[in-house]
């Protein structure tokens, strides 16, 4: 329905979007009948479906005369392969092709790169992006509410780093992304897609942190560097540790320890079962801290071509 | 009614799809066969799509090629997720880009087609439907290829409005939008040229 009438005999609108879908049969049968219905009455709408349904009938009839591909077809495809690993384990087959990407992506540098990278930024679930921005936005309105210098450098040091290792936990994984497989089929590495999704969701949390970070030290007239510095290891720490726990272990598993390993760090015995956010529990930015962070997606990204090869076989 | 005989041949698919996926295990143990026998199931198919898409039949043939030696090569890394023809047609997919980038012929940006705004025209000036099958060819082949091939895909192989979402790597919205867009640029041309007609 994207236009009212203007006949004004169909006083609900024309049918434009759902027609194609109709001449495809992708209508539930009470969806046709409303179809069918208001063409008889609509002149606007039965002129667009038999458009449809002549451009339907043409491409059928350029099926009807494709010829039969040569036979000599499938000698080159033998022939180009002939180079390549032929032999009967999956394992060398895997390899050969890792070793081709390889080669291809040096090859044109940096744009080969940005392909890569706005190719998965398209294809990463758009609720990530939304879900991430909306955890970082409420973080940073709370730390804003609290008077200054009550604490609000430890509400963010406690969940800006949770809302990044949420969004990693789910990060790769075909229970959460369609197009996963698909982007798994074409000649870039599954080390390539973990390691372009981790950049991009990461500097994404993190310019938001910083944009966020600015706006509530120029509030309080904090100083910036050091209320940064306060999130910045603890949240790159969290979400490497959930990126490489989701991918052994899954994301319910990184999601839960990530939310378990914060809660355990903030728990005090010595008054009754008590929280307390304090920094010092938590890990702080030191290099230390970001090597280890370093590691674990390193970890990550050489377990993930293993990860592949064991659901290939569970299929 | 539609979908009775849906749910009906729904089993017979899935029949085939599952030998597909076979074909495709046998292809990871390096089996030459099984992807000879893949060629046989799909050359038609994807010839079509080819040949709709490239409008050249030698780009076409040569596009089939890099798309079962991408397919051999891609084997190992499929997990069964989609079913094997879609999985085919986006590698075809993939390489007809490939190919055409190389020659150099034009692929419009997808954004720059999707930006394009047409004014709407009532039903007496569509010309679509009344123009011969000719007329129709002729303006189906002057259609970006991003055009051509969301009509080859869902009209000519029938895939569904999903399908073609995977097989192009769009969102759904997407596919119908570029359905639509197919639509109305054809119009456009055809009552162009009426326009120019003495």
């Amino acid at each position: 329905m994207t236009h009212d009438s203007m006949h004004g005999e169909w006083p609900v609108g024309h049918m434009t979007d759902d027609l194609p879908l109709y001449v495809l049969r992708e209508l539930s049968a009470v969806e046709e009948l409303r179809i069918r219905e208001h063409v008889v009455a609509c002149a606007s709408c039965a002129a667009d479906l038999r458009e449809w349904e002549a451009v339907a009938g043409l491409e059928r009839a350029a099926l009807r005369t494709v010829p039969t591909p040569p036979r000599g077809l499938m000698d080159g495809v033998w022939a180009a392969l002939a180079s390549e690993s032929l032999a009967p384990e999956p394992a060398p087959v895997v390899e050969e092709r890792r070793a081709r990407v390889r080669h291809t992506s040096l090859a044109p540098g940096g744009m080969h790169v940005m392909a890569v990278l706005l190719a998965q930024c398209r294809l990463l679930p758009r609720v990530m992006w939304s879900a991430s921005a909306m955890g970082i936005l409420l973080a940073v309105l709370f730390a804003a509410t609290l008077p200054r210098g009550t604490g609000e450098a430890n509400v963010l040091a406690f969940a800006l780093p949770l809302v990044a290792a949420a969004g990693m936990a789910f990060l790769y994984g075909p229970e959460t992304d369609m197009s996963l497989e698909l982007a798994l089929s074409t000649p870039t590495s599954a080390r390539t897609v973990l390691l372009s999704r981790f950049a991009l969701l990461f500097s994404f949390d993190a310019l938001l942190a910083v944009a966020g970070t600015v706006a509530l030290a120029l509030w309080h007239g904090e100083n910036l560097a050091a209320l940064v510095a306060v999130w910045l290891g603890p949240m790159t720490l969290l979400a490497a540790l959930s990126l490489l726990v989701s991918l052994v272990l899954g994301p319910g598993t990184a999601l839960g320890g990530a939310a378990a390993l914060w809660l355990l760090r903030l728990i005090h015995l010595s008054d009754g079962v008590s929280l307390h956010l304090i920094p010092s529990a938590l890990p702080p930015t030191t290099p230390a801290v970001l090597l280890l962070a370093a590691g674990c997606v390193a970890g990550a990204v050489l377990y993930v071509p293993r990860l592949e090869r064991l659901r290939q076989w569970q299929d | 009614m539609a979908q009775t005989l849906r749910d009906g041949i729904g089993g017979m698919v899935e029949t085939a799809d599952e030998a597909e996926r076979q074909l495709i295990r046998r292809m990871s143990a390096g089996e030459r066969e099984a992807l000879t026998a893949l060629f046989l199931r799909f050359r038609m198919p994807l010839f079509g799509y080819l040949i709709r898409v490239t409008d050249c039949r030698e780009l076409a043939e040569d596009v089939l090629q890099e798309t079962f030696i991408a397919v051999w090569r891609a084997a190992p890394s499929y997990s069964g997720r989609s079913a094997v023809r879609t999985w085919l047609f986006g590698i075809a997919h993939h390489q007809a880009h490939n190919v055409l980038r190389r020659a150099a012929l034009p692929v419009a940006e997808p954004a720059e087609l999707e930006r394009a705004e047409s004014p709407w025209p009532t039903p007496e000036e569509a010309s679509l439907a009344a123009a011969s099958r000719r007329e129709l060819h002729a303006a189906v082949r002057r259609l970006s290829l991003i055009q051509r091939e969301v009509l080859a895909l869902a009209f000519g192989q029938e895939l569904s409005i999903a399908e073609i979402a995977a097989v192009l790597d769009i969102p759904v919205g997407t596919v119908k939008s570029r359905l639509r867009d197919a639509k109305r640029a054809l119009r456009a041309d055809l009552s162009a040229g009426k326009d120019h007609a003495p």
